[in-house]
């Protein structure tokens, strides 16, 4: 013991001594403790506002829409060679985004396509995407109506083209339904959480499976939730996830319908798929109205605004669960919790984890007077402007952080931490939170998301949001640090190999944070766009 | 003289006595000369602040103490953020890559040092490097005399674990 002293003082006292005097006493030192800001003024974006009008007599379909909207075509080379070495840590140049029309690769720059890939079947579909640090080897998983998923992998090459893209000789096991997917830094490495596929019962899980040999292990929860949302740090050893608790998420399908004058209840069917698939517990919806102007007419002046009359009360009840394979339902946004001062509806939640979540519709009749646009007056009898507010819900705060290393298959072994949704200022509630490559720091979007369908008459988003990181040794907050005041809140979609760049979506865009703040790569036109984890850089 | 010039003039004084010290103290637990220096004017700046509450001179360090060991915390916790936000620093002085060159034993005990728990760590220099009481470094550290005791017995056996693994 006393050769660990004398060793310690020995040391320390080397190390003391390199230095031999100190600057003299500065008492104008500026704090270079502070936590700064980075971020943008206040107010220097406008908030989208759309206009919705609606036809006579026409129902207002609820359905959920979303992803990138981009035609189907390309030049898959489905097939090629396998993926080779994986290159170091690099700032990305491409991101990739798995929706409807299967993958899509864009450049950072000016966000230009440069590389797509159908989807494998029309019966199979990519659920979740993830990148190697070198930003060019990806990962993709499916899911299948035959509940049969695959995995996947292509290398992009420097133009960001798809050198070769093929399906990985081992899968997740049948009957699951992968939910979100987590690569290691140099590709050797692949975690997923899956769920029960279709209507069986069973239980959710997290695997980590070695991208060589297929060897894969297998974690499961007690109480049958699975993990969603998944992020791993570069040496493979930590997975952070979401629990997914609420298995539930309510997706209003072509069922609600609102009315001029009428007050009238409609069942939202739970949809099973997009329980996990999201990276969020809660409850889902976009607002396609139909018929009427097309969601790319969105900001055509159409027929004007009209005061705010609510003369439509829509309660949403969500029903029993449904499984639904229509496979324009997808990207949800998740509607939460603060008062909403013009809402007419409000979705009421079966499962108490959604109590916080609120959408309102409000419909109004237009009238001509109201209507002054060019060829696009009003009729009396045309009823209504479908005025409608959705805020999205925050995820759950309550992360795991696996340890792969460590011995066991519960995942109720993972540590868990709740994130506070306040850090420094900013507030709102946890949207995304992702493990830094290094393992140090969780990395979480705290703000929080509304969308105005109308007019804009919402109150102003509540406070300045921001991402923050969080210790991995206790959850504790380390900081904000990249800041926005007057903005909707970002959503955090993924970390880059180096750790330095952030991938978000805000209002939306698609954008990234690095040291120099906030800049959009893509417009996808479609503030409720949800993700989940199904885009990477 | 008034309050305001003594209180300059007594913080002048423990600056010119313990500022070297204090700033040796904050390179153990931060490896970086230049974030050890602003830590200890950092400390210096919130004495300056407070002074009212603390005229007794031996409580007055005490405080620095306490607060070079806080704002090293902070240091150390920002160095986990994204280094576009958090800055870049040099790497630690006991580093091979370092220029201060102090050998691969010291640089075996230092490495082996940080990484231990905070506390314990703490806990370790100022008994054996600042030559503190229990009674001292429980005040400094914030917690009971006992449990300094326990936690430099542990942070010893730790050490020498470590320290074994290492050979």
């Amino acid at each position: 013991m006393n050769d660990i002293i004398n060793r310690l003082r020995d040391a320390t006292q080397a190390v003391g001594e390199t230095i031999d005097h100190v600057p003299g006493l500065t008492p104008g030192l500026a704090s270079g403790l502070a936590l700064g800001e980075s971020g943008e003024p206040g107010g220097s974006r406008t908030r989208r506002s759309w206009l919705v009008p609606v036809a006579a007599a026409a129902s207002v379909t609820v359905a959920v829409a979303g992803g990138v909207a981009v035609a189907r075509g390309g030049d898959g080379g489905l097939g090629q060679a396998a993926a080779t070495g994986v290159g170091p840590a690099a700032v990305p140049t491409f991101f990739a985004d798995a929706g409807e029309d299967g993958i899509t690769v864009r450049s950072v720059n000016g966000g230009a396509e440069t590389s797509r890939v159908p989807e494998p079947s029309d019966k199979e579909r990519f659920v979740s995407i993830q990148a190697a640090q070198d930003n060019r080897l990806f990962y993709a998983v499916s899911a299948s109506d035959d509940c049969r998923p695959r995995l996947y992998r292509f290398v992009l090459d420097e133009a960001g083209k798809i050198g070769s893209f093929d399906a990985l000789p081992f899968a997740p096991p049948e009957g699951t339904r992968p939910t979100s997917l987590a690569v290691s830094g140099d590709g050797s490495k692949l975690a997923y959480g899956t769920a029960p596929c279709g209507r069986e019962p069973g239980t959710g899980s997290l695997v980590v499976a070695d991208t060589t040999t297929g060897d894969s292990r297998t974690w499961t929860a007690k109480d049958g939730t699975g993990a969603t949302n998944l992020s791993m740090t570069a040496d493979g050893r930590l997975v952070l996830f979401t629990r997914d608790v609420a298995s539930v998420a309510a997706v209003a399908e072509p069922a609600l319908v609102v009315e001029p004058s009428a007050t009238l209840t409609a069942e939202v069917p739970v949809k099973e798929e997009e329980a996990t698939s999201s990276s969020s517990p809660a409850v889902s919806i976009t607002v396609t109205v139909t018929p009427g102007i097309r969601s790319d007419e969105k900001d055509d002046p159409g027929p004007a605004v009209v005061n705010a009359v609510p003369t439509a009360a829509v309660t949403a009840i969500p029903a029993e669960p449904v499984v639904t394979s229509d496979p324009t339902a997808t990207a949800p946004a998740t509607i939460l919790p603060s008062p909403i001062p013009t809402a007419a509806a409000s979705l009421v939640p079966a499962e108490e984890s959604l109590s916080w979540c609120r959408f309102a519709v409000e419909s109004v009749p237009a009238t001509p007077a109201d209507a002054p646009s060019a060829g696009k007056t009003a009729e009396p009898s045309e009823p209504a402007e479908l005025k409608a507010t959705v805020q999205v819900c925050p995820d759950s705060p309550e992360v795991g952080l696996l340890d792969t290393g460590a011995p066991g298959d519960s995942l109720d072994k993972a540590t868990t931490f709740s994130l506070l949704n306040e850090s420094d200022g900013a507030s709102g509630g946890v949207l995304g939170a992702k493990i830094s490559p290094d393992g140090t720091r969780i990395v979480a979007a705290l703000g929080g998301v509304d969308v105005a369908l109308a007019d804009g008459k919402l109150p102003p988003s509540s406070g300045p949001t921001g991402l923050a990181a969080f210790s991995t040794d206790d959850g504790r907050p380390l900081g904000v640090f990249h800041r926005q005041v007057g903005t909707s809140g970002l959503r955090l979609l993924d970390i880059d190999g180096t750790g330095e760049n952030m991938l978000v979506t805000r209002d939306g865009e698609i954008g990234a944070v690095d040291g120099s703040g906030y800049r959009t790569l893509v417009d996808t036109g479609d503030a409720l766009v949800n993700f989940g984890s199904r885009i990477a850089w | 003289m008034t309050t305001s010039e003594a209180a300059d003039d007594t913080i002048a004084g423990l600056y010119a006595e313990h500022a070297l010290g204090l700033a040796r103290l904050a390179l153990i637990m931060l490896g970086d000369r230049e974030a050890a220096e602003d830590v200890v004017q950092e400390a210096f700046l919130g004495l300056h602040r407070r002074f009212g509450g603390l005229r007794d001179r031996s409580k007055a360090l005490t405080y620095l103490r306490s607060a070079v060991l806080n704002n090293a915390r902070s240091v150390l916790r920002r160095r986990r953020l994204p280094s576009w936000f958090a800055g870049t620093y040099e790497p630690p002085v006991w580093s091979a890559e370092s220029a201060a060159l102090l050998g691969a034993e010291r640089r075996e005990v230092m490495e082996a040092l940080h990484r231990l728990p905070r506390r314990q760590r703490e806990a370790l220099v100022l008994r054996y490097y600042g030559d503190l009481s229990e009674e001292e470094t429980a005040q400094v550290m914030g917690i009971s005399r006992g449990t300094v005791k326990s936690t430099t017995s542990r942070a010893l056996d730790a050490l020498g674990r470590l320290l074994g693994d290492a050979r």
